[in-house]
């Protein structure tokens, strides 16, 4: 199984939500899983944690196992703040490759 | 790069007024006894926004001024003080004062620094008094003293973060005021490849729980609450929190999102009053009406020359044409319509004036009014304000008695002042009534002979009311201070027939007054009859014309000098020749083979003879006075289908030329 890693750059909001949207789009093709690594995310708002959220749903719908390394606690804190930690499976313990 | 805000500065005035009027209406609707919350976060919300768009705009003694409203009005938001009679006069007064201020922020004059000044000191004073010690809750206020928790549904629009607004912000700073449980609703959002990233498709429901009062949550809100749709309802005091969201938060866990039900779909959520509205300056309007004006002349001219082409070689051609016709008469109406505002624009601020006339005269008036959604045109609209204002006064200050004369005369003690609208024909018909005393007929003539008229005993009554219009006629011997500012009935008049309107009054000794306004529904399009004169074309007003008749040789009776009498239907009108009036070329046919139309302006008739009636059309105004000079008789010109240009006449001038001697 091959497991595509994507490293998520510093600041996921709405300066950065375009150029985040065409980096996951290169990145979905050929993948069977996907691990999103946050460790870097020092910088999110609502448009970066929105289109993260349809990104983790077009994963499922691909059935494409997702799964995240060291996602940061900038990350956890807005994903909770926007009430998206479950759907955006932040919630669970890290989950390691 | 520094941004000019001079740019901003007349979308904040604007607003601020309409903000100030917002302010005004519910203020005049708040009860003490029923205050609602929604009535008291109106006035609060647009003294905030003033306040806001002040500060950023740099107008300081704005922005202070209305802090200390804000201030007052966040104590009556917060159920610590009751919206009682002195603090309602006390913000109106506030609400005046702010008008000023702003007015003279936008043309660039001193505003009454020192009114300001006393008035936030009565301001700052109130703020100071406690209430006698205990906060006084509202009646409405109370419930939200002590609340459990609260339920907030905030719908974000779906470009509030393109205004730099972070929904994540926002419900941070709502989860800094107590626990809060936060659901998303994520079901308008698109599969991914079709995600704007810049647009809001997420909606939350949060329930807060903890001491918190619903202004602390409004404040959140306050730089988005025109970005989202927002309810805030308190949740009852026994209800766990989670019992209170689970019936609007129907989570579905086999999703892998949860994505609750539109909570906020089920309640009564605000509705967004923007109804995807722009503003346009209204020079940019008047330009585009120009040039439908020009483009209904054109058409027009075309018409009239494919008149001479032959039907059937021509019939594409003709066929083009007469859409050409339907698709500019359909451009006009919906450009005309942009111009068009609900007569509620003026009717609004009539609570205010019956309120503060009534007051300082010790009367007793209720307002109704009827017929608020009628529209017209934007420029009727502004100078319509003035003469009414002037009407509804000049009824409470002369027309309705004092309460004890009312009972005395077997009338209620309250008055009643009814304020109408409706639409008639191509016109507006505002109507002015009043349950007082009456206009009285003896005084009225005794001073139009004190100022040298020279009246019959037996003049009609509808021509006796208009002697009020006349200048220097006002009651002068009752001047006060609420209708003799200087303003008399002929000023109202004039303003009113400069609009193209006309002023009608009935009035019946002890039962009341009542005041007709008519007007055009705008300044830009008459309905009007085209006559010949010669080689001339005049347009007559459709409105003012009675009938159009050939007259018999013995109808006409001629008076000392030239001037002329035509019997009709037993009564004698002025008979005045067109030609003679304008100084056209030619002869006059004689009078059993000519044409006699009967106009009529402010109640009065005249008869006029012309050469031919040519037809009736709908026409442009074009103001003679901006395009040539002022010319006696005429209020304005148009041009014709062949390209010539006709004088529209002003019936009203017409028989104002004429002695009055002459029609008795």
């Amino acid at each position: 199984m091959s497991t595509t890693t994507i490293k998520l750059d510093a600041a996921l909001d709405i300066a950065h939500a375009s150029a985040l949207k065409g980096a996951l789009d290169a990145d979905l093709s050929g993948a069977t899983a996907l691990r999103l690594d946050g460790e870097q995310v020092g910088r999110v708002d609502a448009a970066g944690l929105q289109l993260l959220l349809a990104f983790v749903r077009q994963c499922q719908t691909l059935d494409l196992e997702l799964s995240w390394h060291a996602p940061s606690e900038t990350l956890c804190d807005g994903a909770a703040g926007l009430g998206l930690a479950q759907a955006l499976q932040l919630q669970l313990p890290n989950q390691e490759a | 790069m520094s941004i000019d805000m001079k740019q901003f500065h007349q979308a904040f005035f604007e607003e601020s007024f309409e903000g100030l009027q917002a302010m005004e209406a519910a203020l005049l609707t708040l009860d003490p006894d029923t205050a609602d919350n929604e009535t008291v976060n109106t006035i609060f919300r647009a003294a905030h926004s003033i306040k806001g768009g002040a500060g950023t705009f740099g107008f300081s003694d704005i922005a202070s001024f209305t802090h200390d409203l804000e201030t007052l009005l966040d104590q009556v938001r917060a159920g610590q003080r009751v919206p009682d009679g002195p603090l309602t006069d006390l913000v109106l007064r506030s609400v005046d004062v702010l008008r000023d201020m702003l007015e003279g922020a936008r043309d660039g004059r001193e505003a009454d620094v020192a009114h300001a000044a006393e008035l936030r000191g009565e301001i700052q004073a109130m703020l100071k008094q406690d209430g006698g010690g205990a906060p006084q809750p509202l009646a409405a206020a109370a419930d939200m003293a002590t609340p459990s928790g609260w339920i907030i549904c905030f719908k974000p629009h779906r470009d509030i973060m393109l205004t730099g607004n972070d929904p994540l912000r926002i419900l941070r700073e709502l989860a800094r005021l107590g626990e809060a449980t936060i659901e998303v609703d994520a079901s308008e959002l698109p599969s991914y490849p079709d995600v704007d990233p810049e647009q809001c498709y997420l909606r939350w429901t949060i329930g807060l729980q903890g001491e918190v009062s619903e202004n602390d949550i409004r404040e959140v809100f306050a730089w988005v609450e025109d970005e989202c749709d927002l309810s805030i309802e308190a949740r009852a005091a026994s209800a766990p929190a989670q019992a209170a969201l689970e019936p609007d938060v129907a989570t579905d866990d086999s999703a892998p999102a949860p994505t609750p039900k539109t909570a906020a779909a089920a309640r009564p959520a605000p509705a967004s009053k923007d109804g995807g509205s722009i503003r346009v300056a209204t020079e940019k309007i008047d330009q585009l009406i120009n040039l439908v004006g020009e483009l209904v002349i054109t058409q027009s001219m075309l018409e009239q020359t494919a008149r001479a082409l032959d039907p059937v070689t021509n019939e594409l051609l003709l066929s083009g044409l007469s859409e050409l016709e339907r698709n500019t008469r359909h451009l006009q109406e919906a450009v005309m319509s942009t111009r068009m505002l609900p007569v509620d624009f003026v009717f609004s601020r009539f609570p205010r004036v019956v309120r503060d006339t009534a007051t300082r005269l010790g009367k007793q008036v209720a307002l109704q009014t009827s017929g608020e959604g009628a529209e017209l045109d934007k420029g009727v609209i502004e100078k319509i304000v003035d003469p009414l204002n002037h009407i509804v006064r000049n009824a409470i200050d002369h027309g309705i008695e004092m309460p004890a004369e009312r009972e005395a005369a077997g009338k209620p003690a309250q008055a009643s002042i009814q304020l109408s609208a409706w639409h008639q024909g191509g016109h507006i018909a505002i109507q002015v009534s009043d349950d007082g005393k009456g206009l009285n007929r003896d005084k009225i003539l005794s001073k139009a002979r004190d100022a040298g008229m020279n009246l019959p005993d037996n003049l009609p009554d509808s021509e006796v009311w208009q002697l009020i219009f006349a200048p220097g006629l006002s009651t002068a011997a009752e001047v006060t201070d609420i209708s003799g500012r200087g303003v008399g009935m002929d000023v109202v008049r004039r303003n009113i027939q400069s609009l193209g309107g006309t002023v009608d009054i009935e009035s019946q000794a002890g039962v009341g007054t009542r005041v007709t306004i008519r007007l055009p529904l705008t300044l830009a399009i008459l309905d009007g009859m085209s006559v010949r004169v010669g080689e001339e074309i005049y347009i007559l007003p459709l409105n003012s014309v009675v009938e159009s008749l050939q007259p018999q040789l013995g109808d006409v009776k001629s008076m000392a000098g030239s001037a002329r009498l035509m019997q009709v239907r037993g009564e004698f009108l002025p008979l005045l020749s067109l030609r003679e009036l304008f100084g056209v070329a030619g002869q006059d046919l004689p009078l059993d083979q000519g044409i006699v139309v009967i106009a009529e302006a402010e109640g009065r008739q005249v008869a006029l003879i012309v050469d031919e009636l040519v037809g009736q059309q709908q026409v442009v105004i074009k103001s003679l006075e901006r395009n040539y000079r002022r010319v006696g008789g005429i209020s304005g010109a148009t041009i014709l289908g062949d390209g010539r240009v006709a004088l529209i006449l002003d019936v009203g001038e017409v028989i104002r030329s004429r002695p009055m001697a002459v029609a008795a």
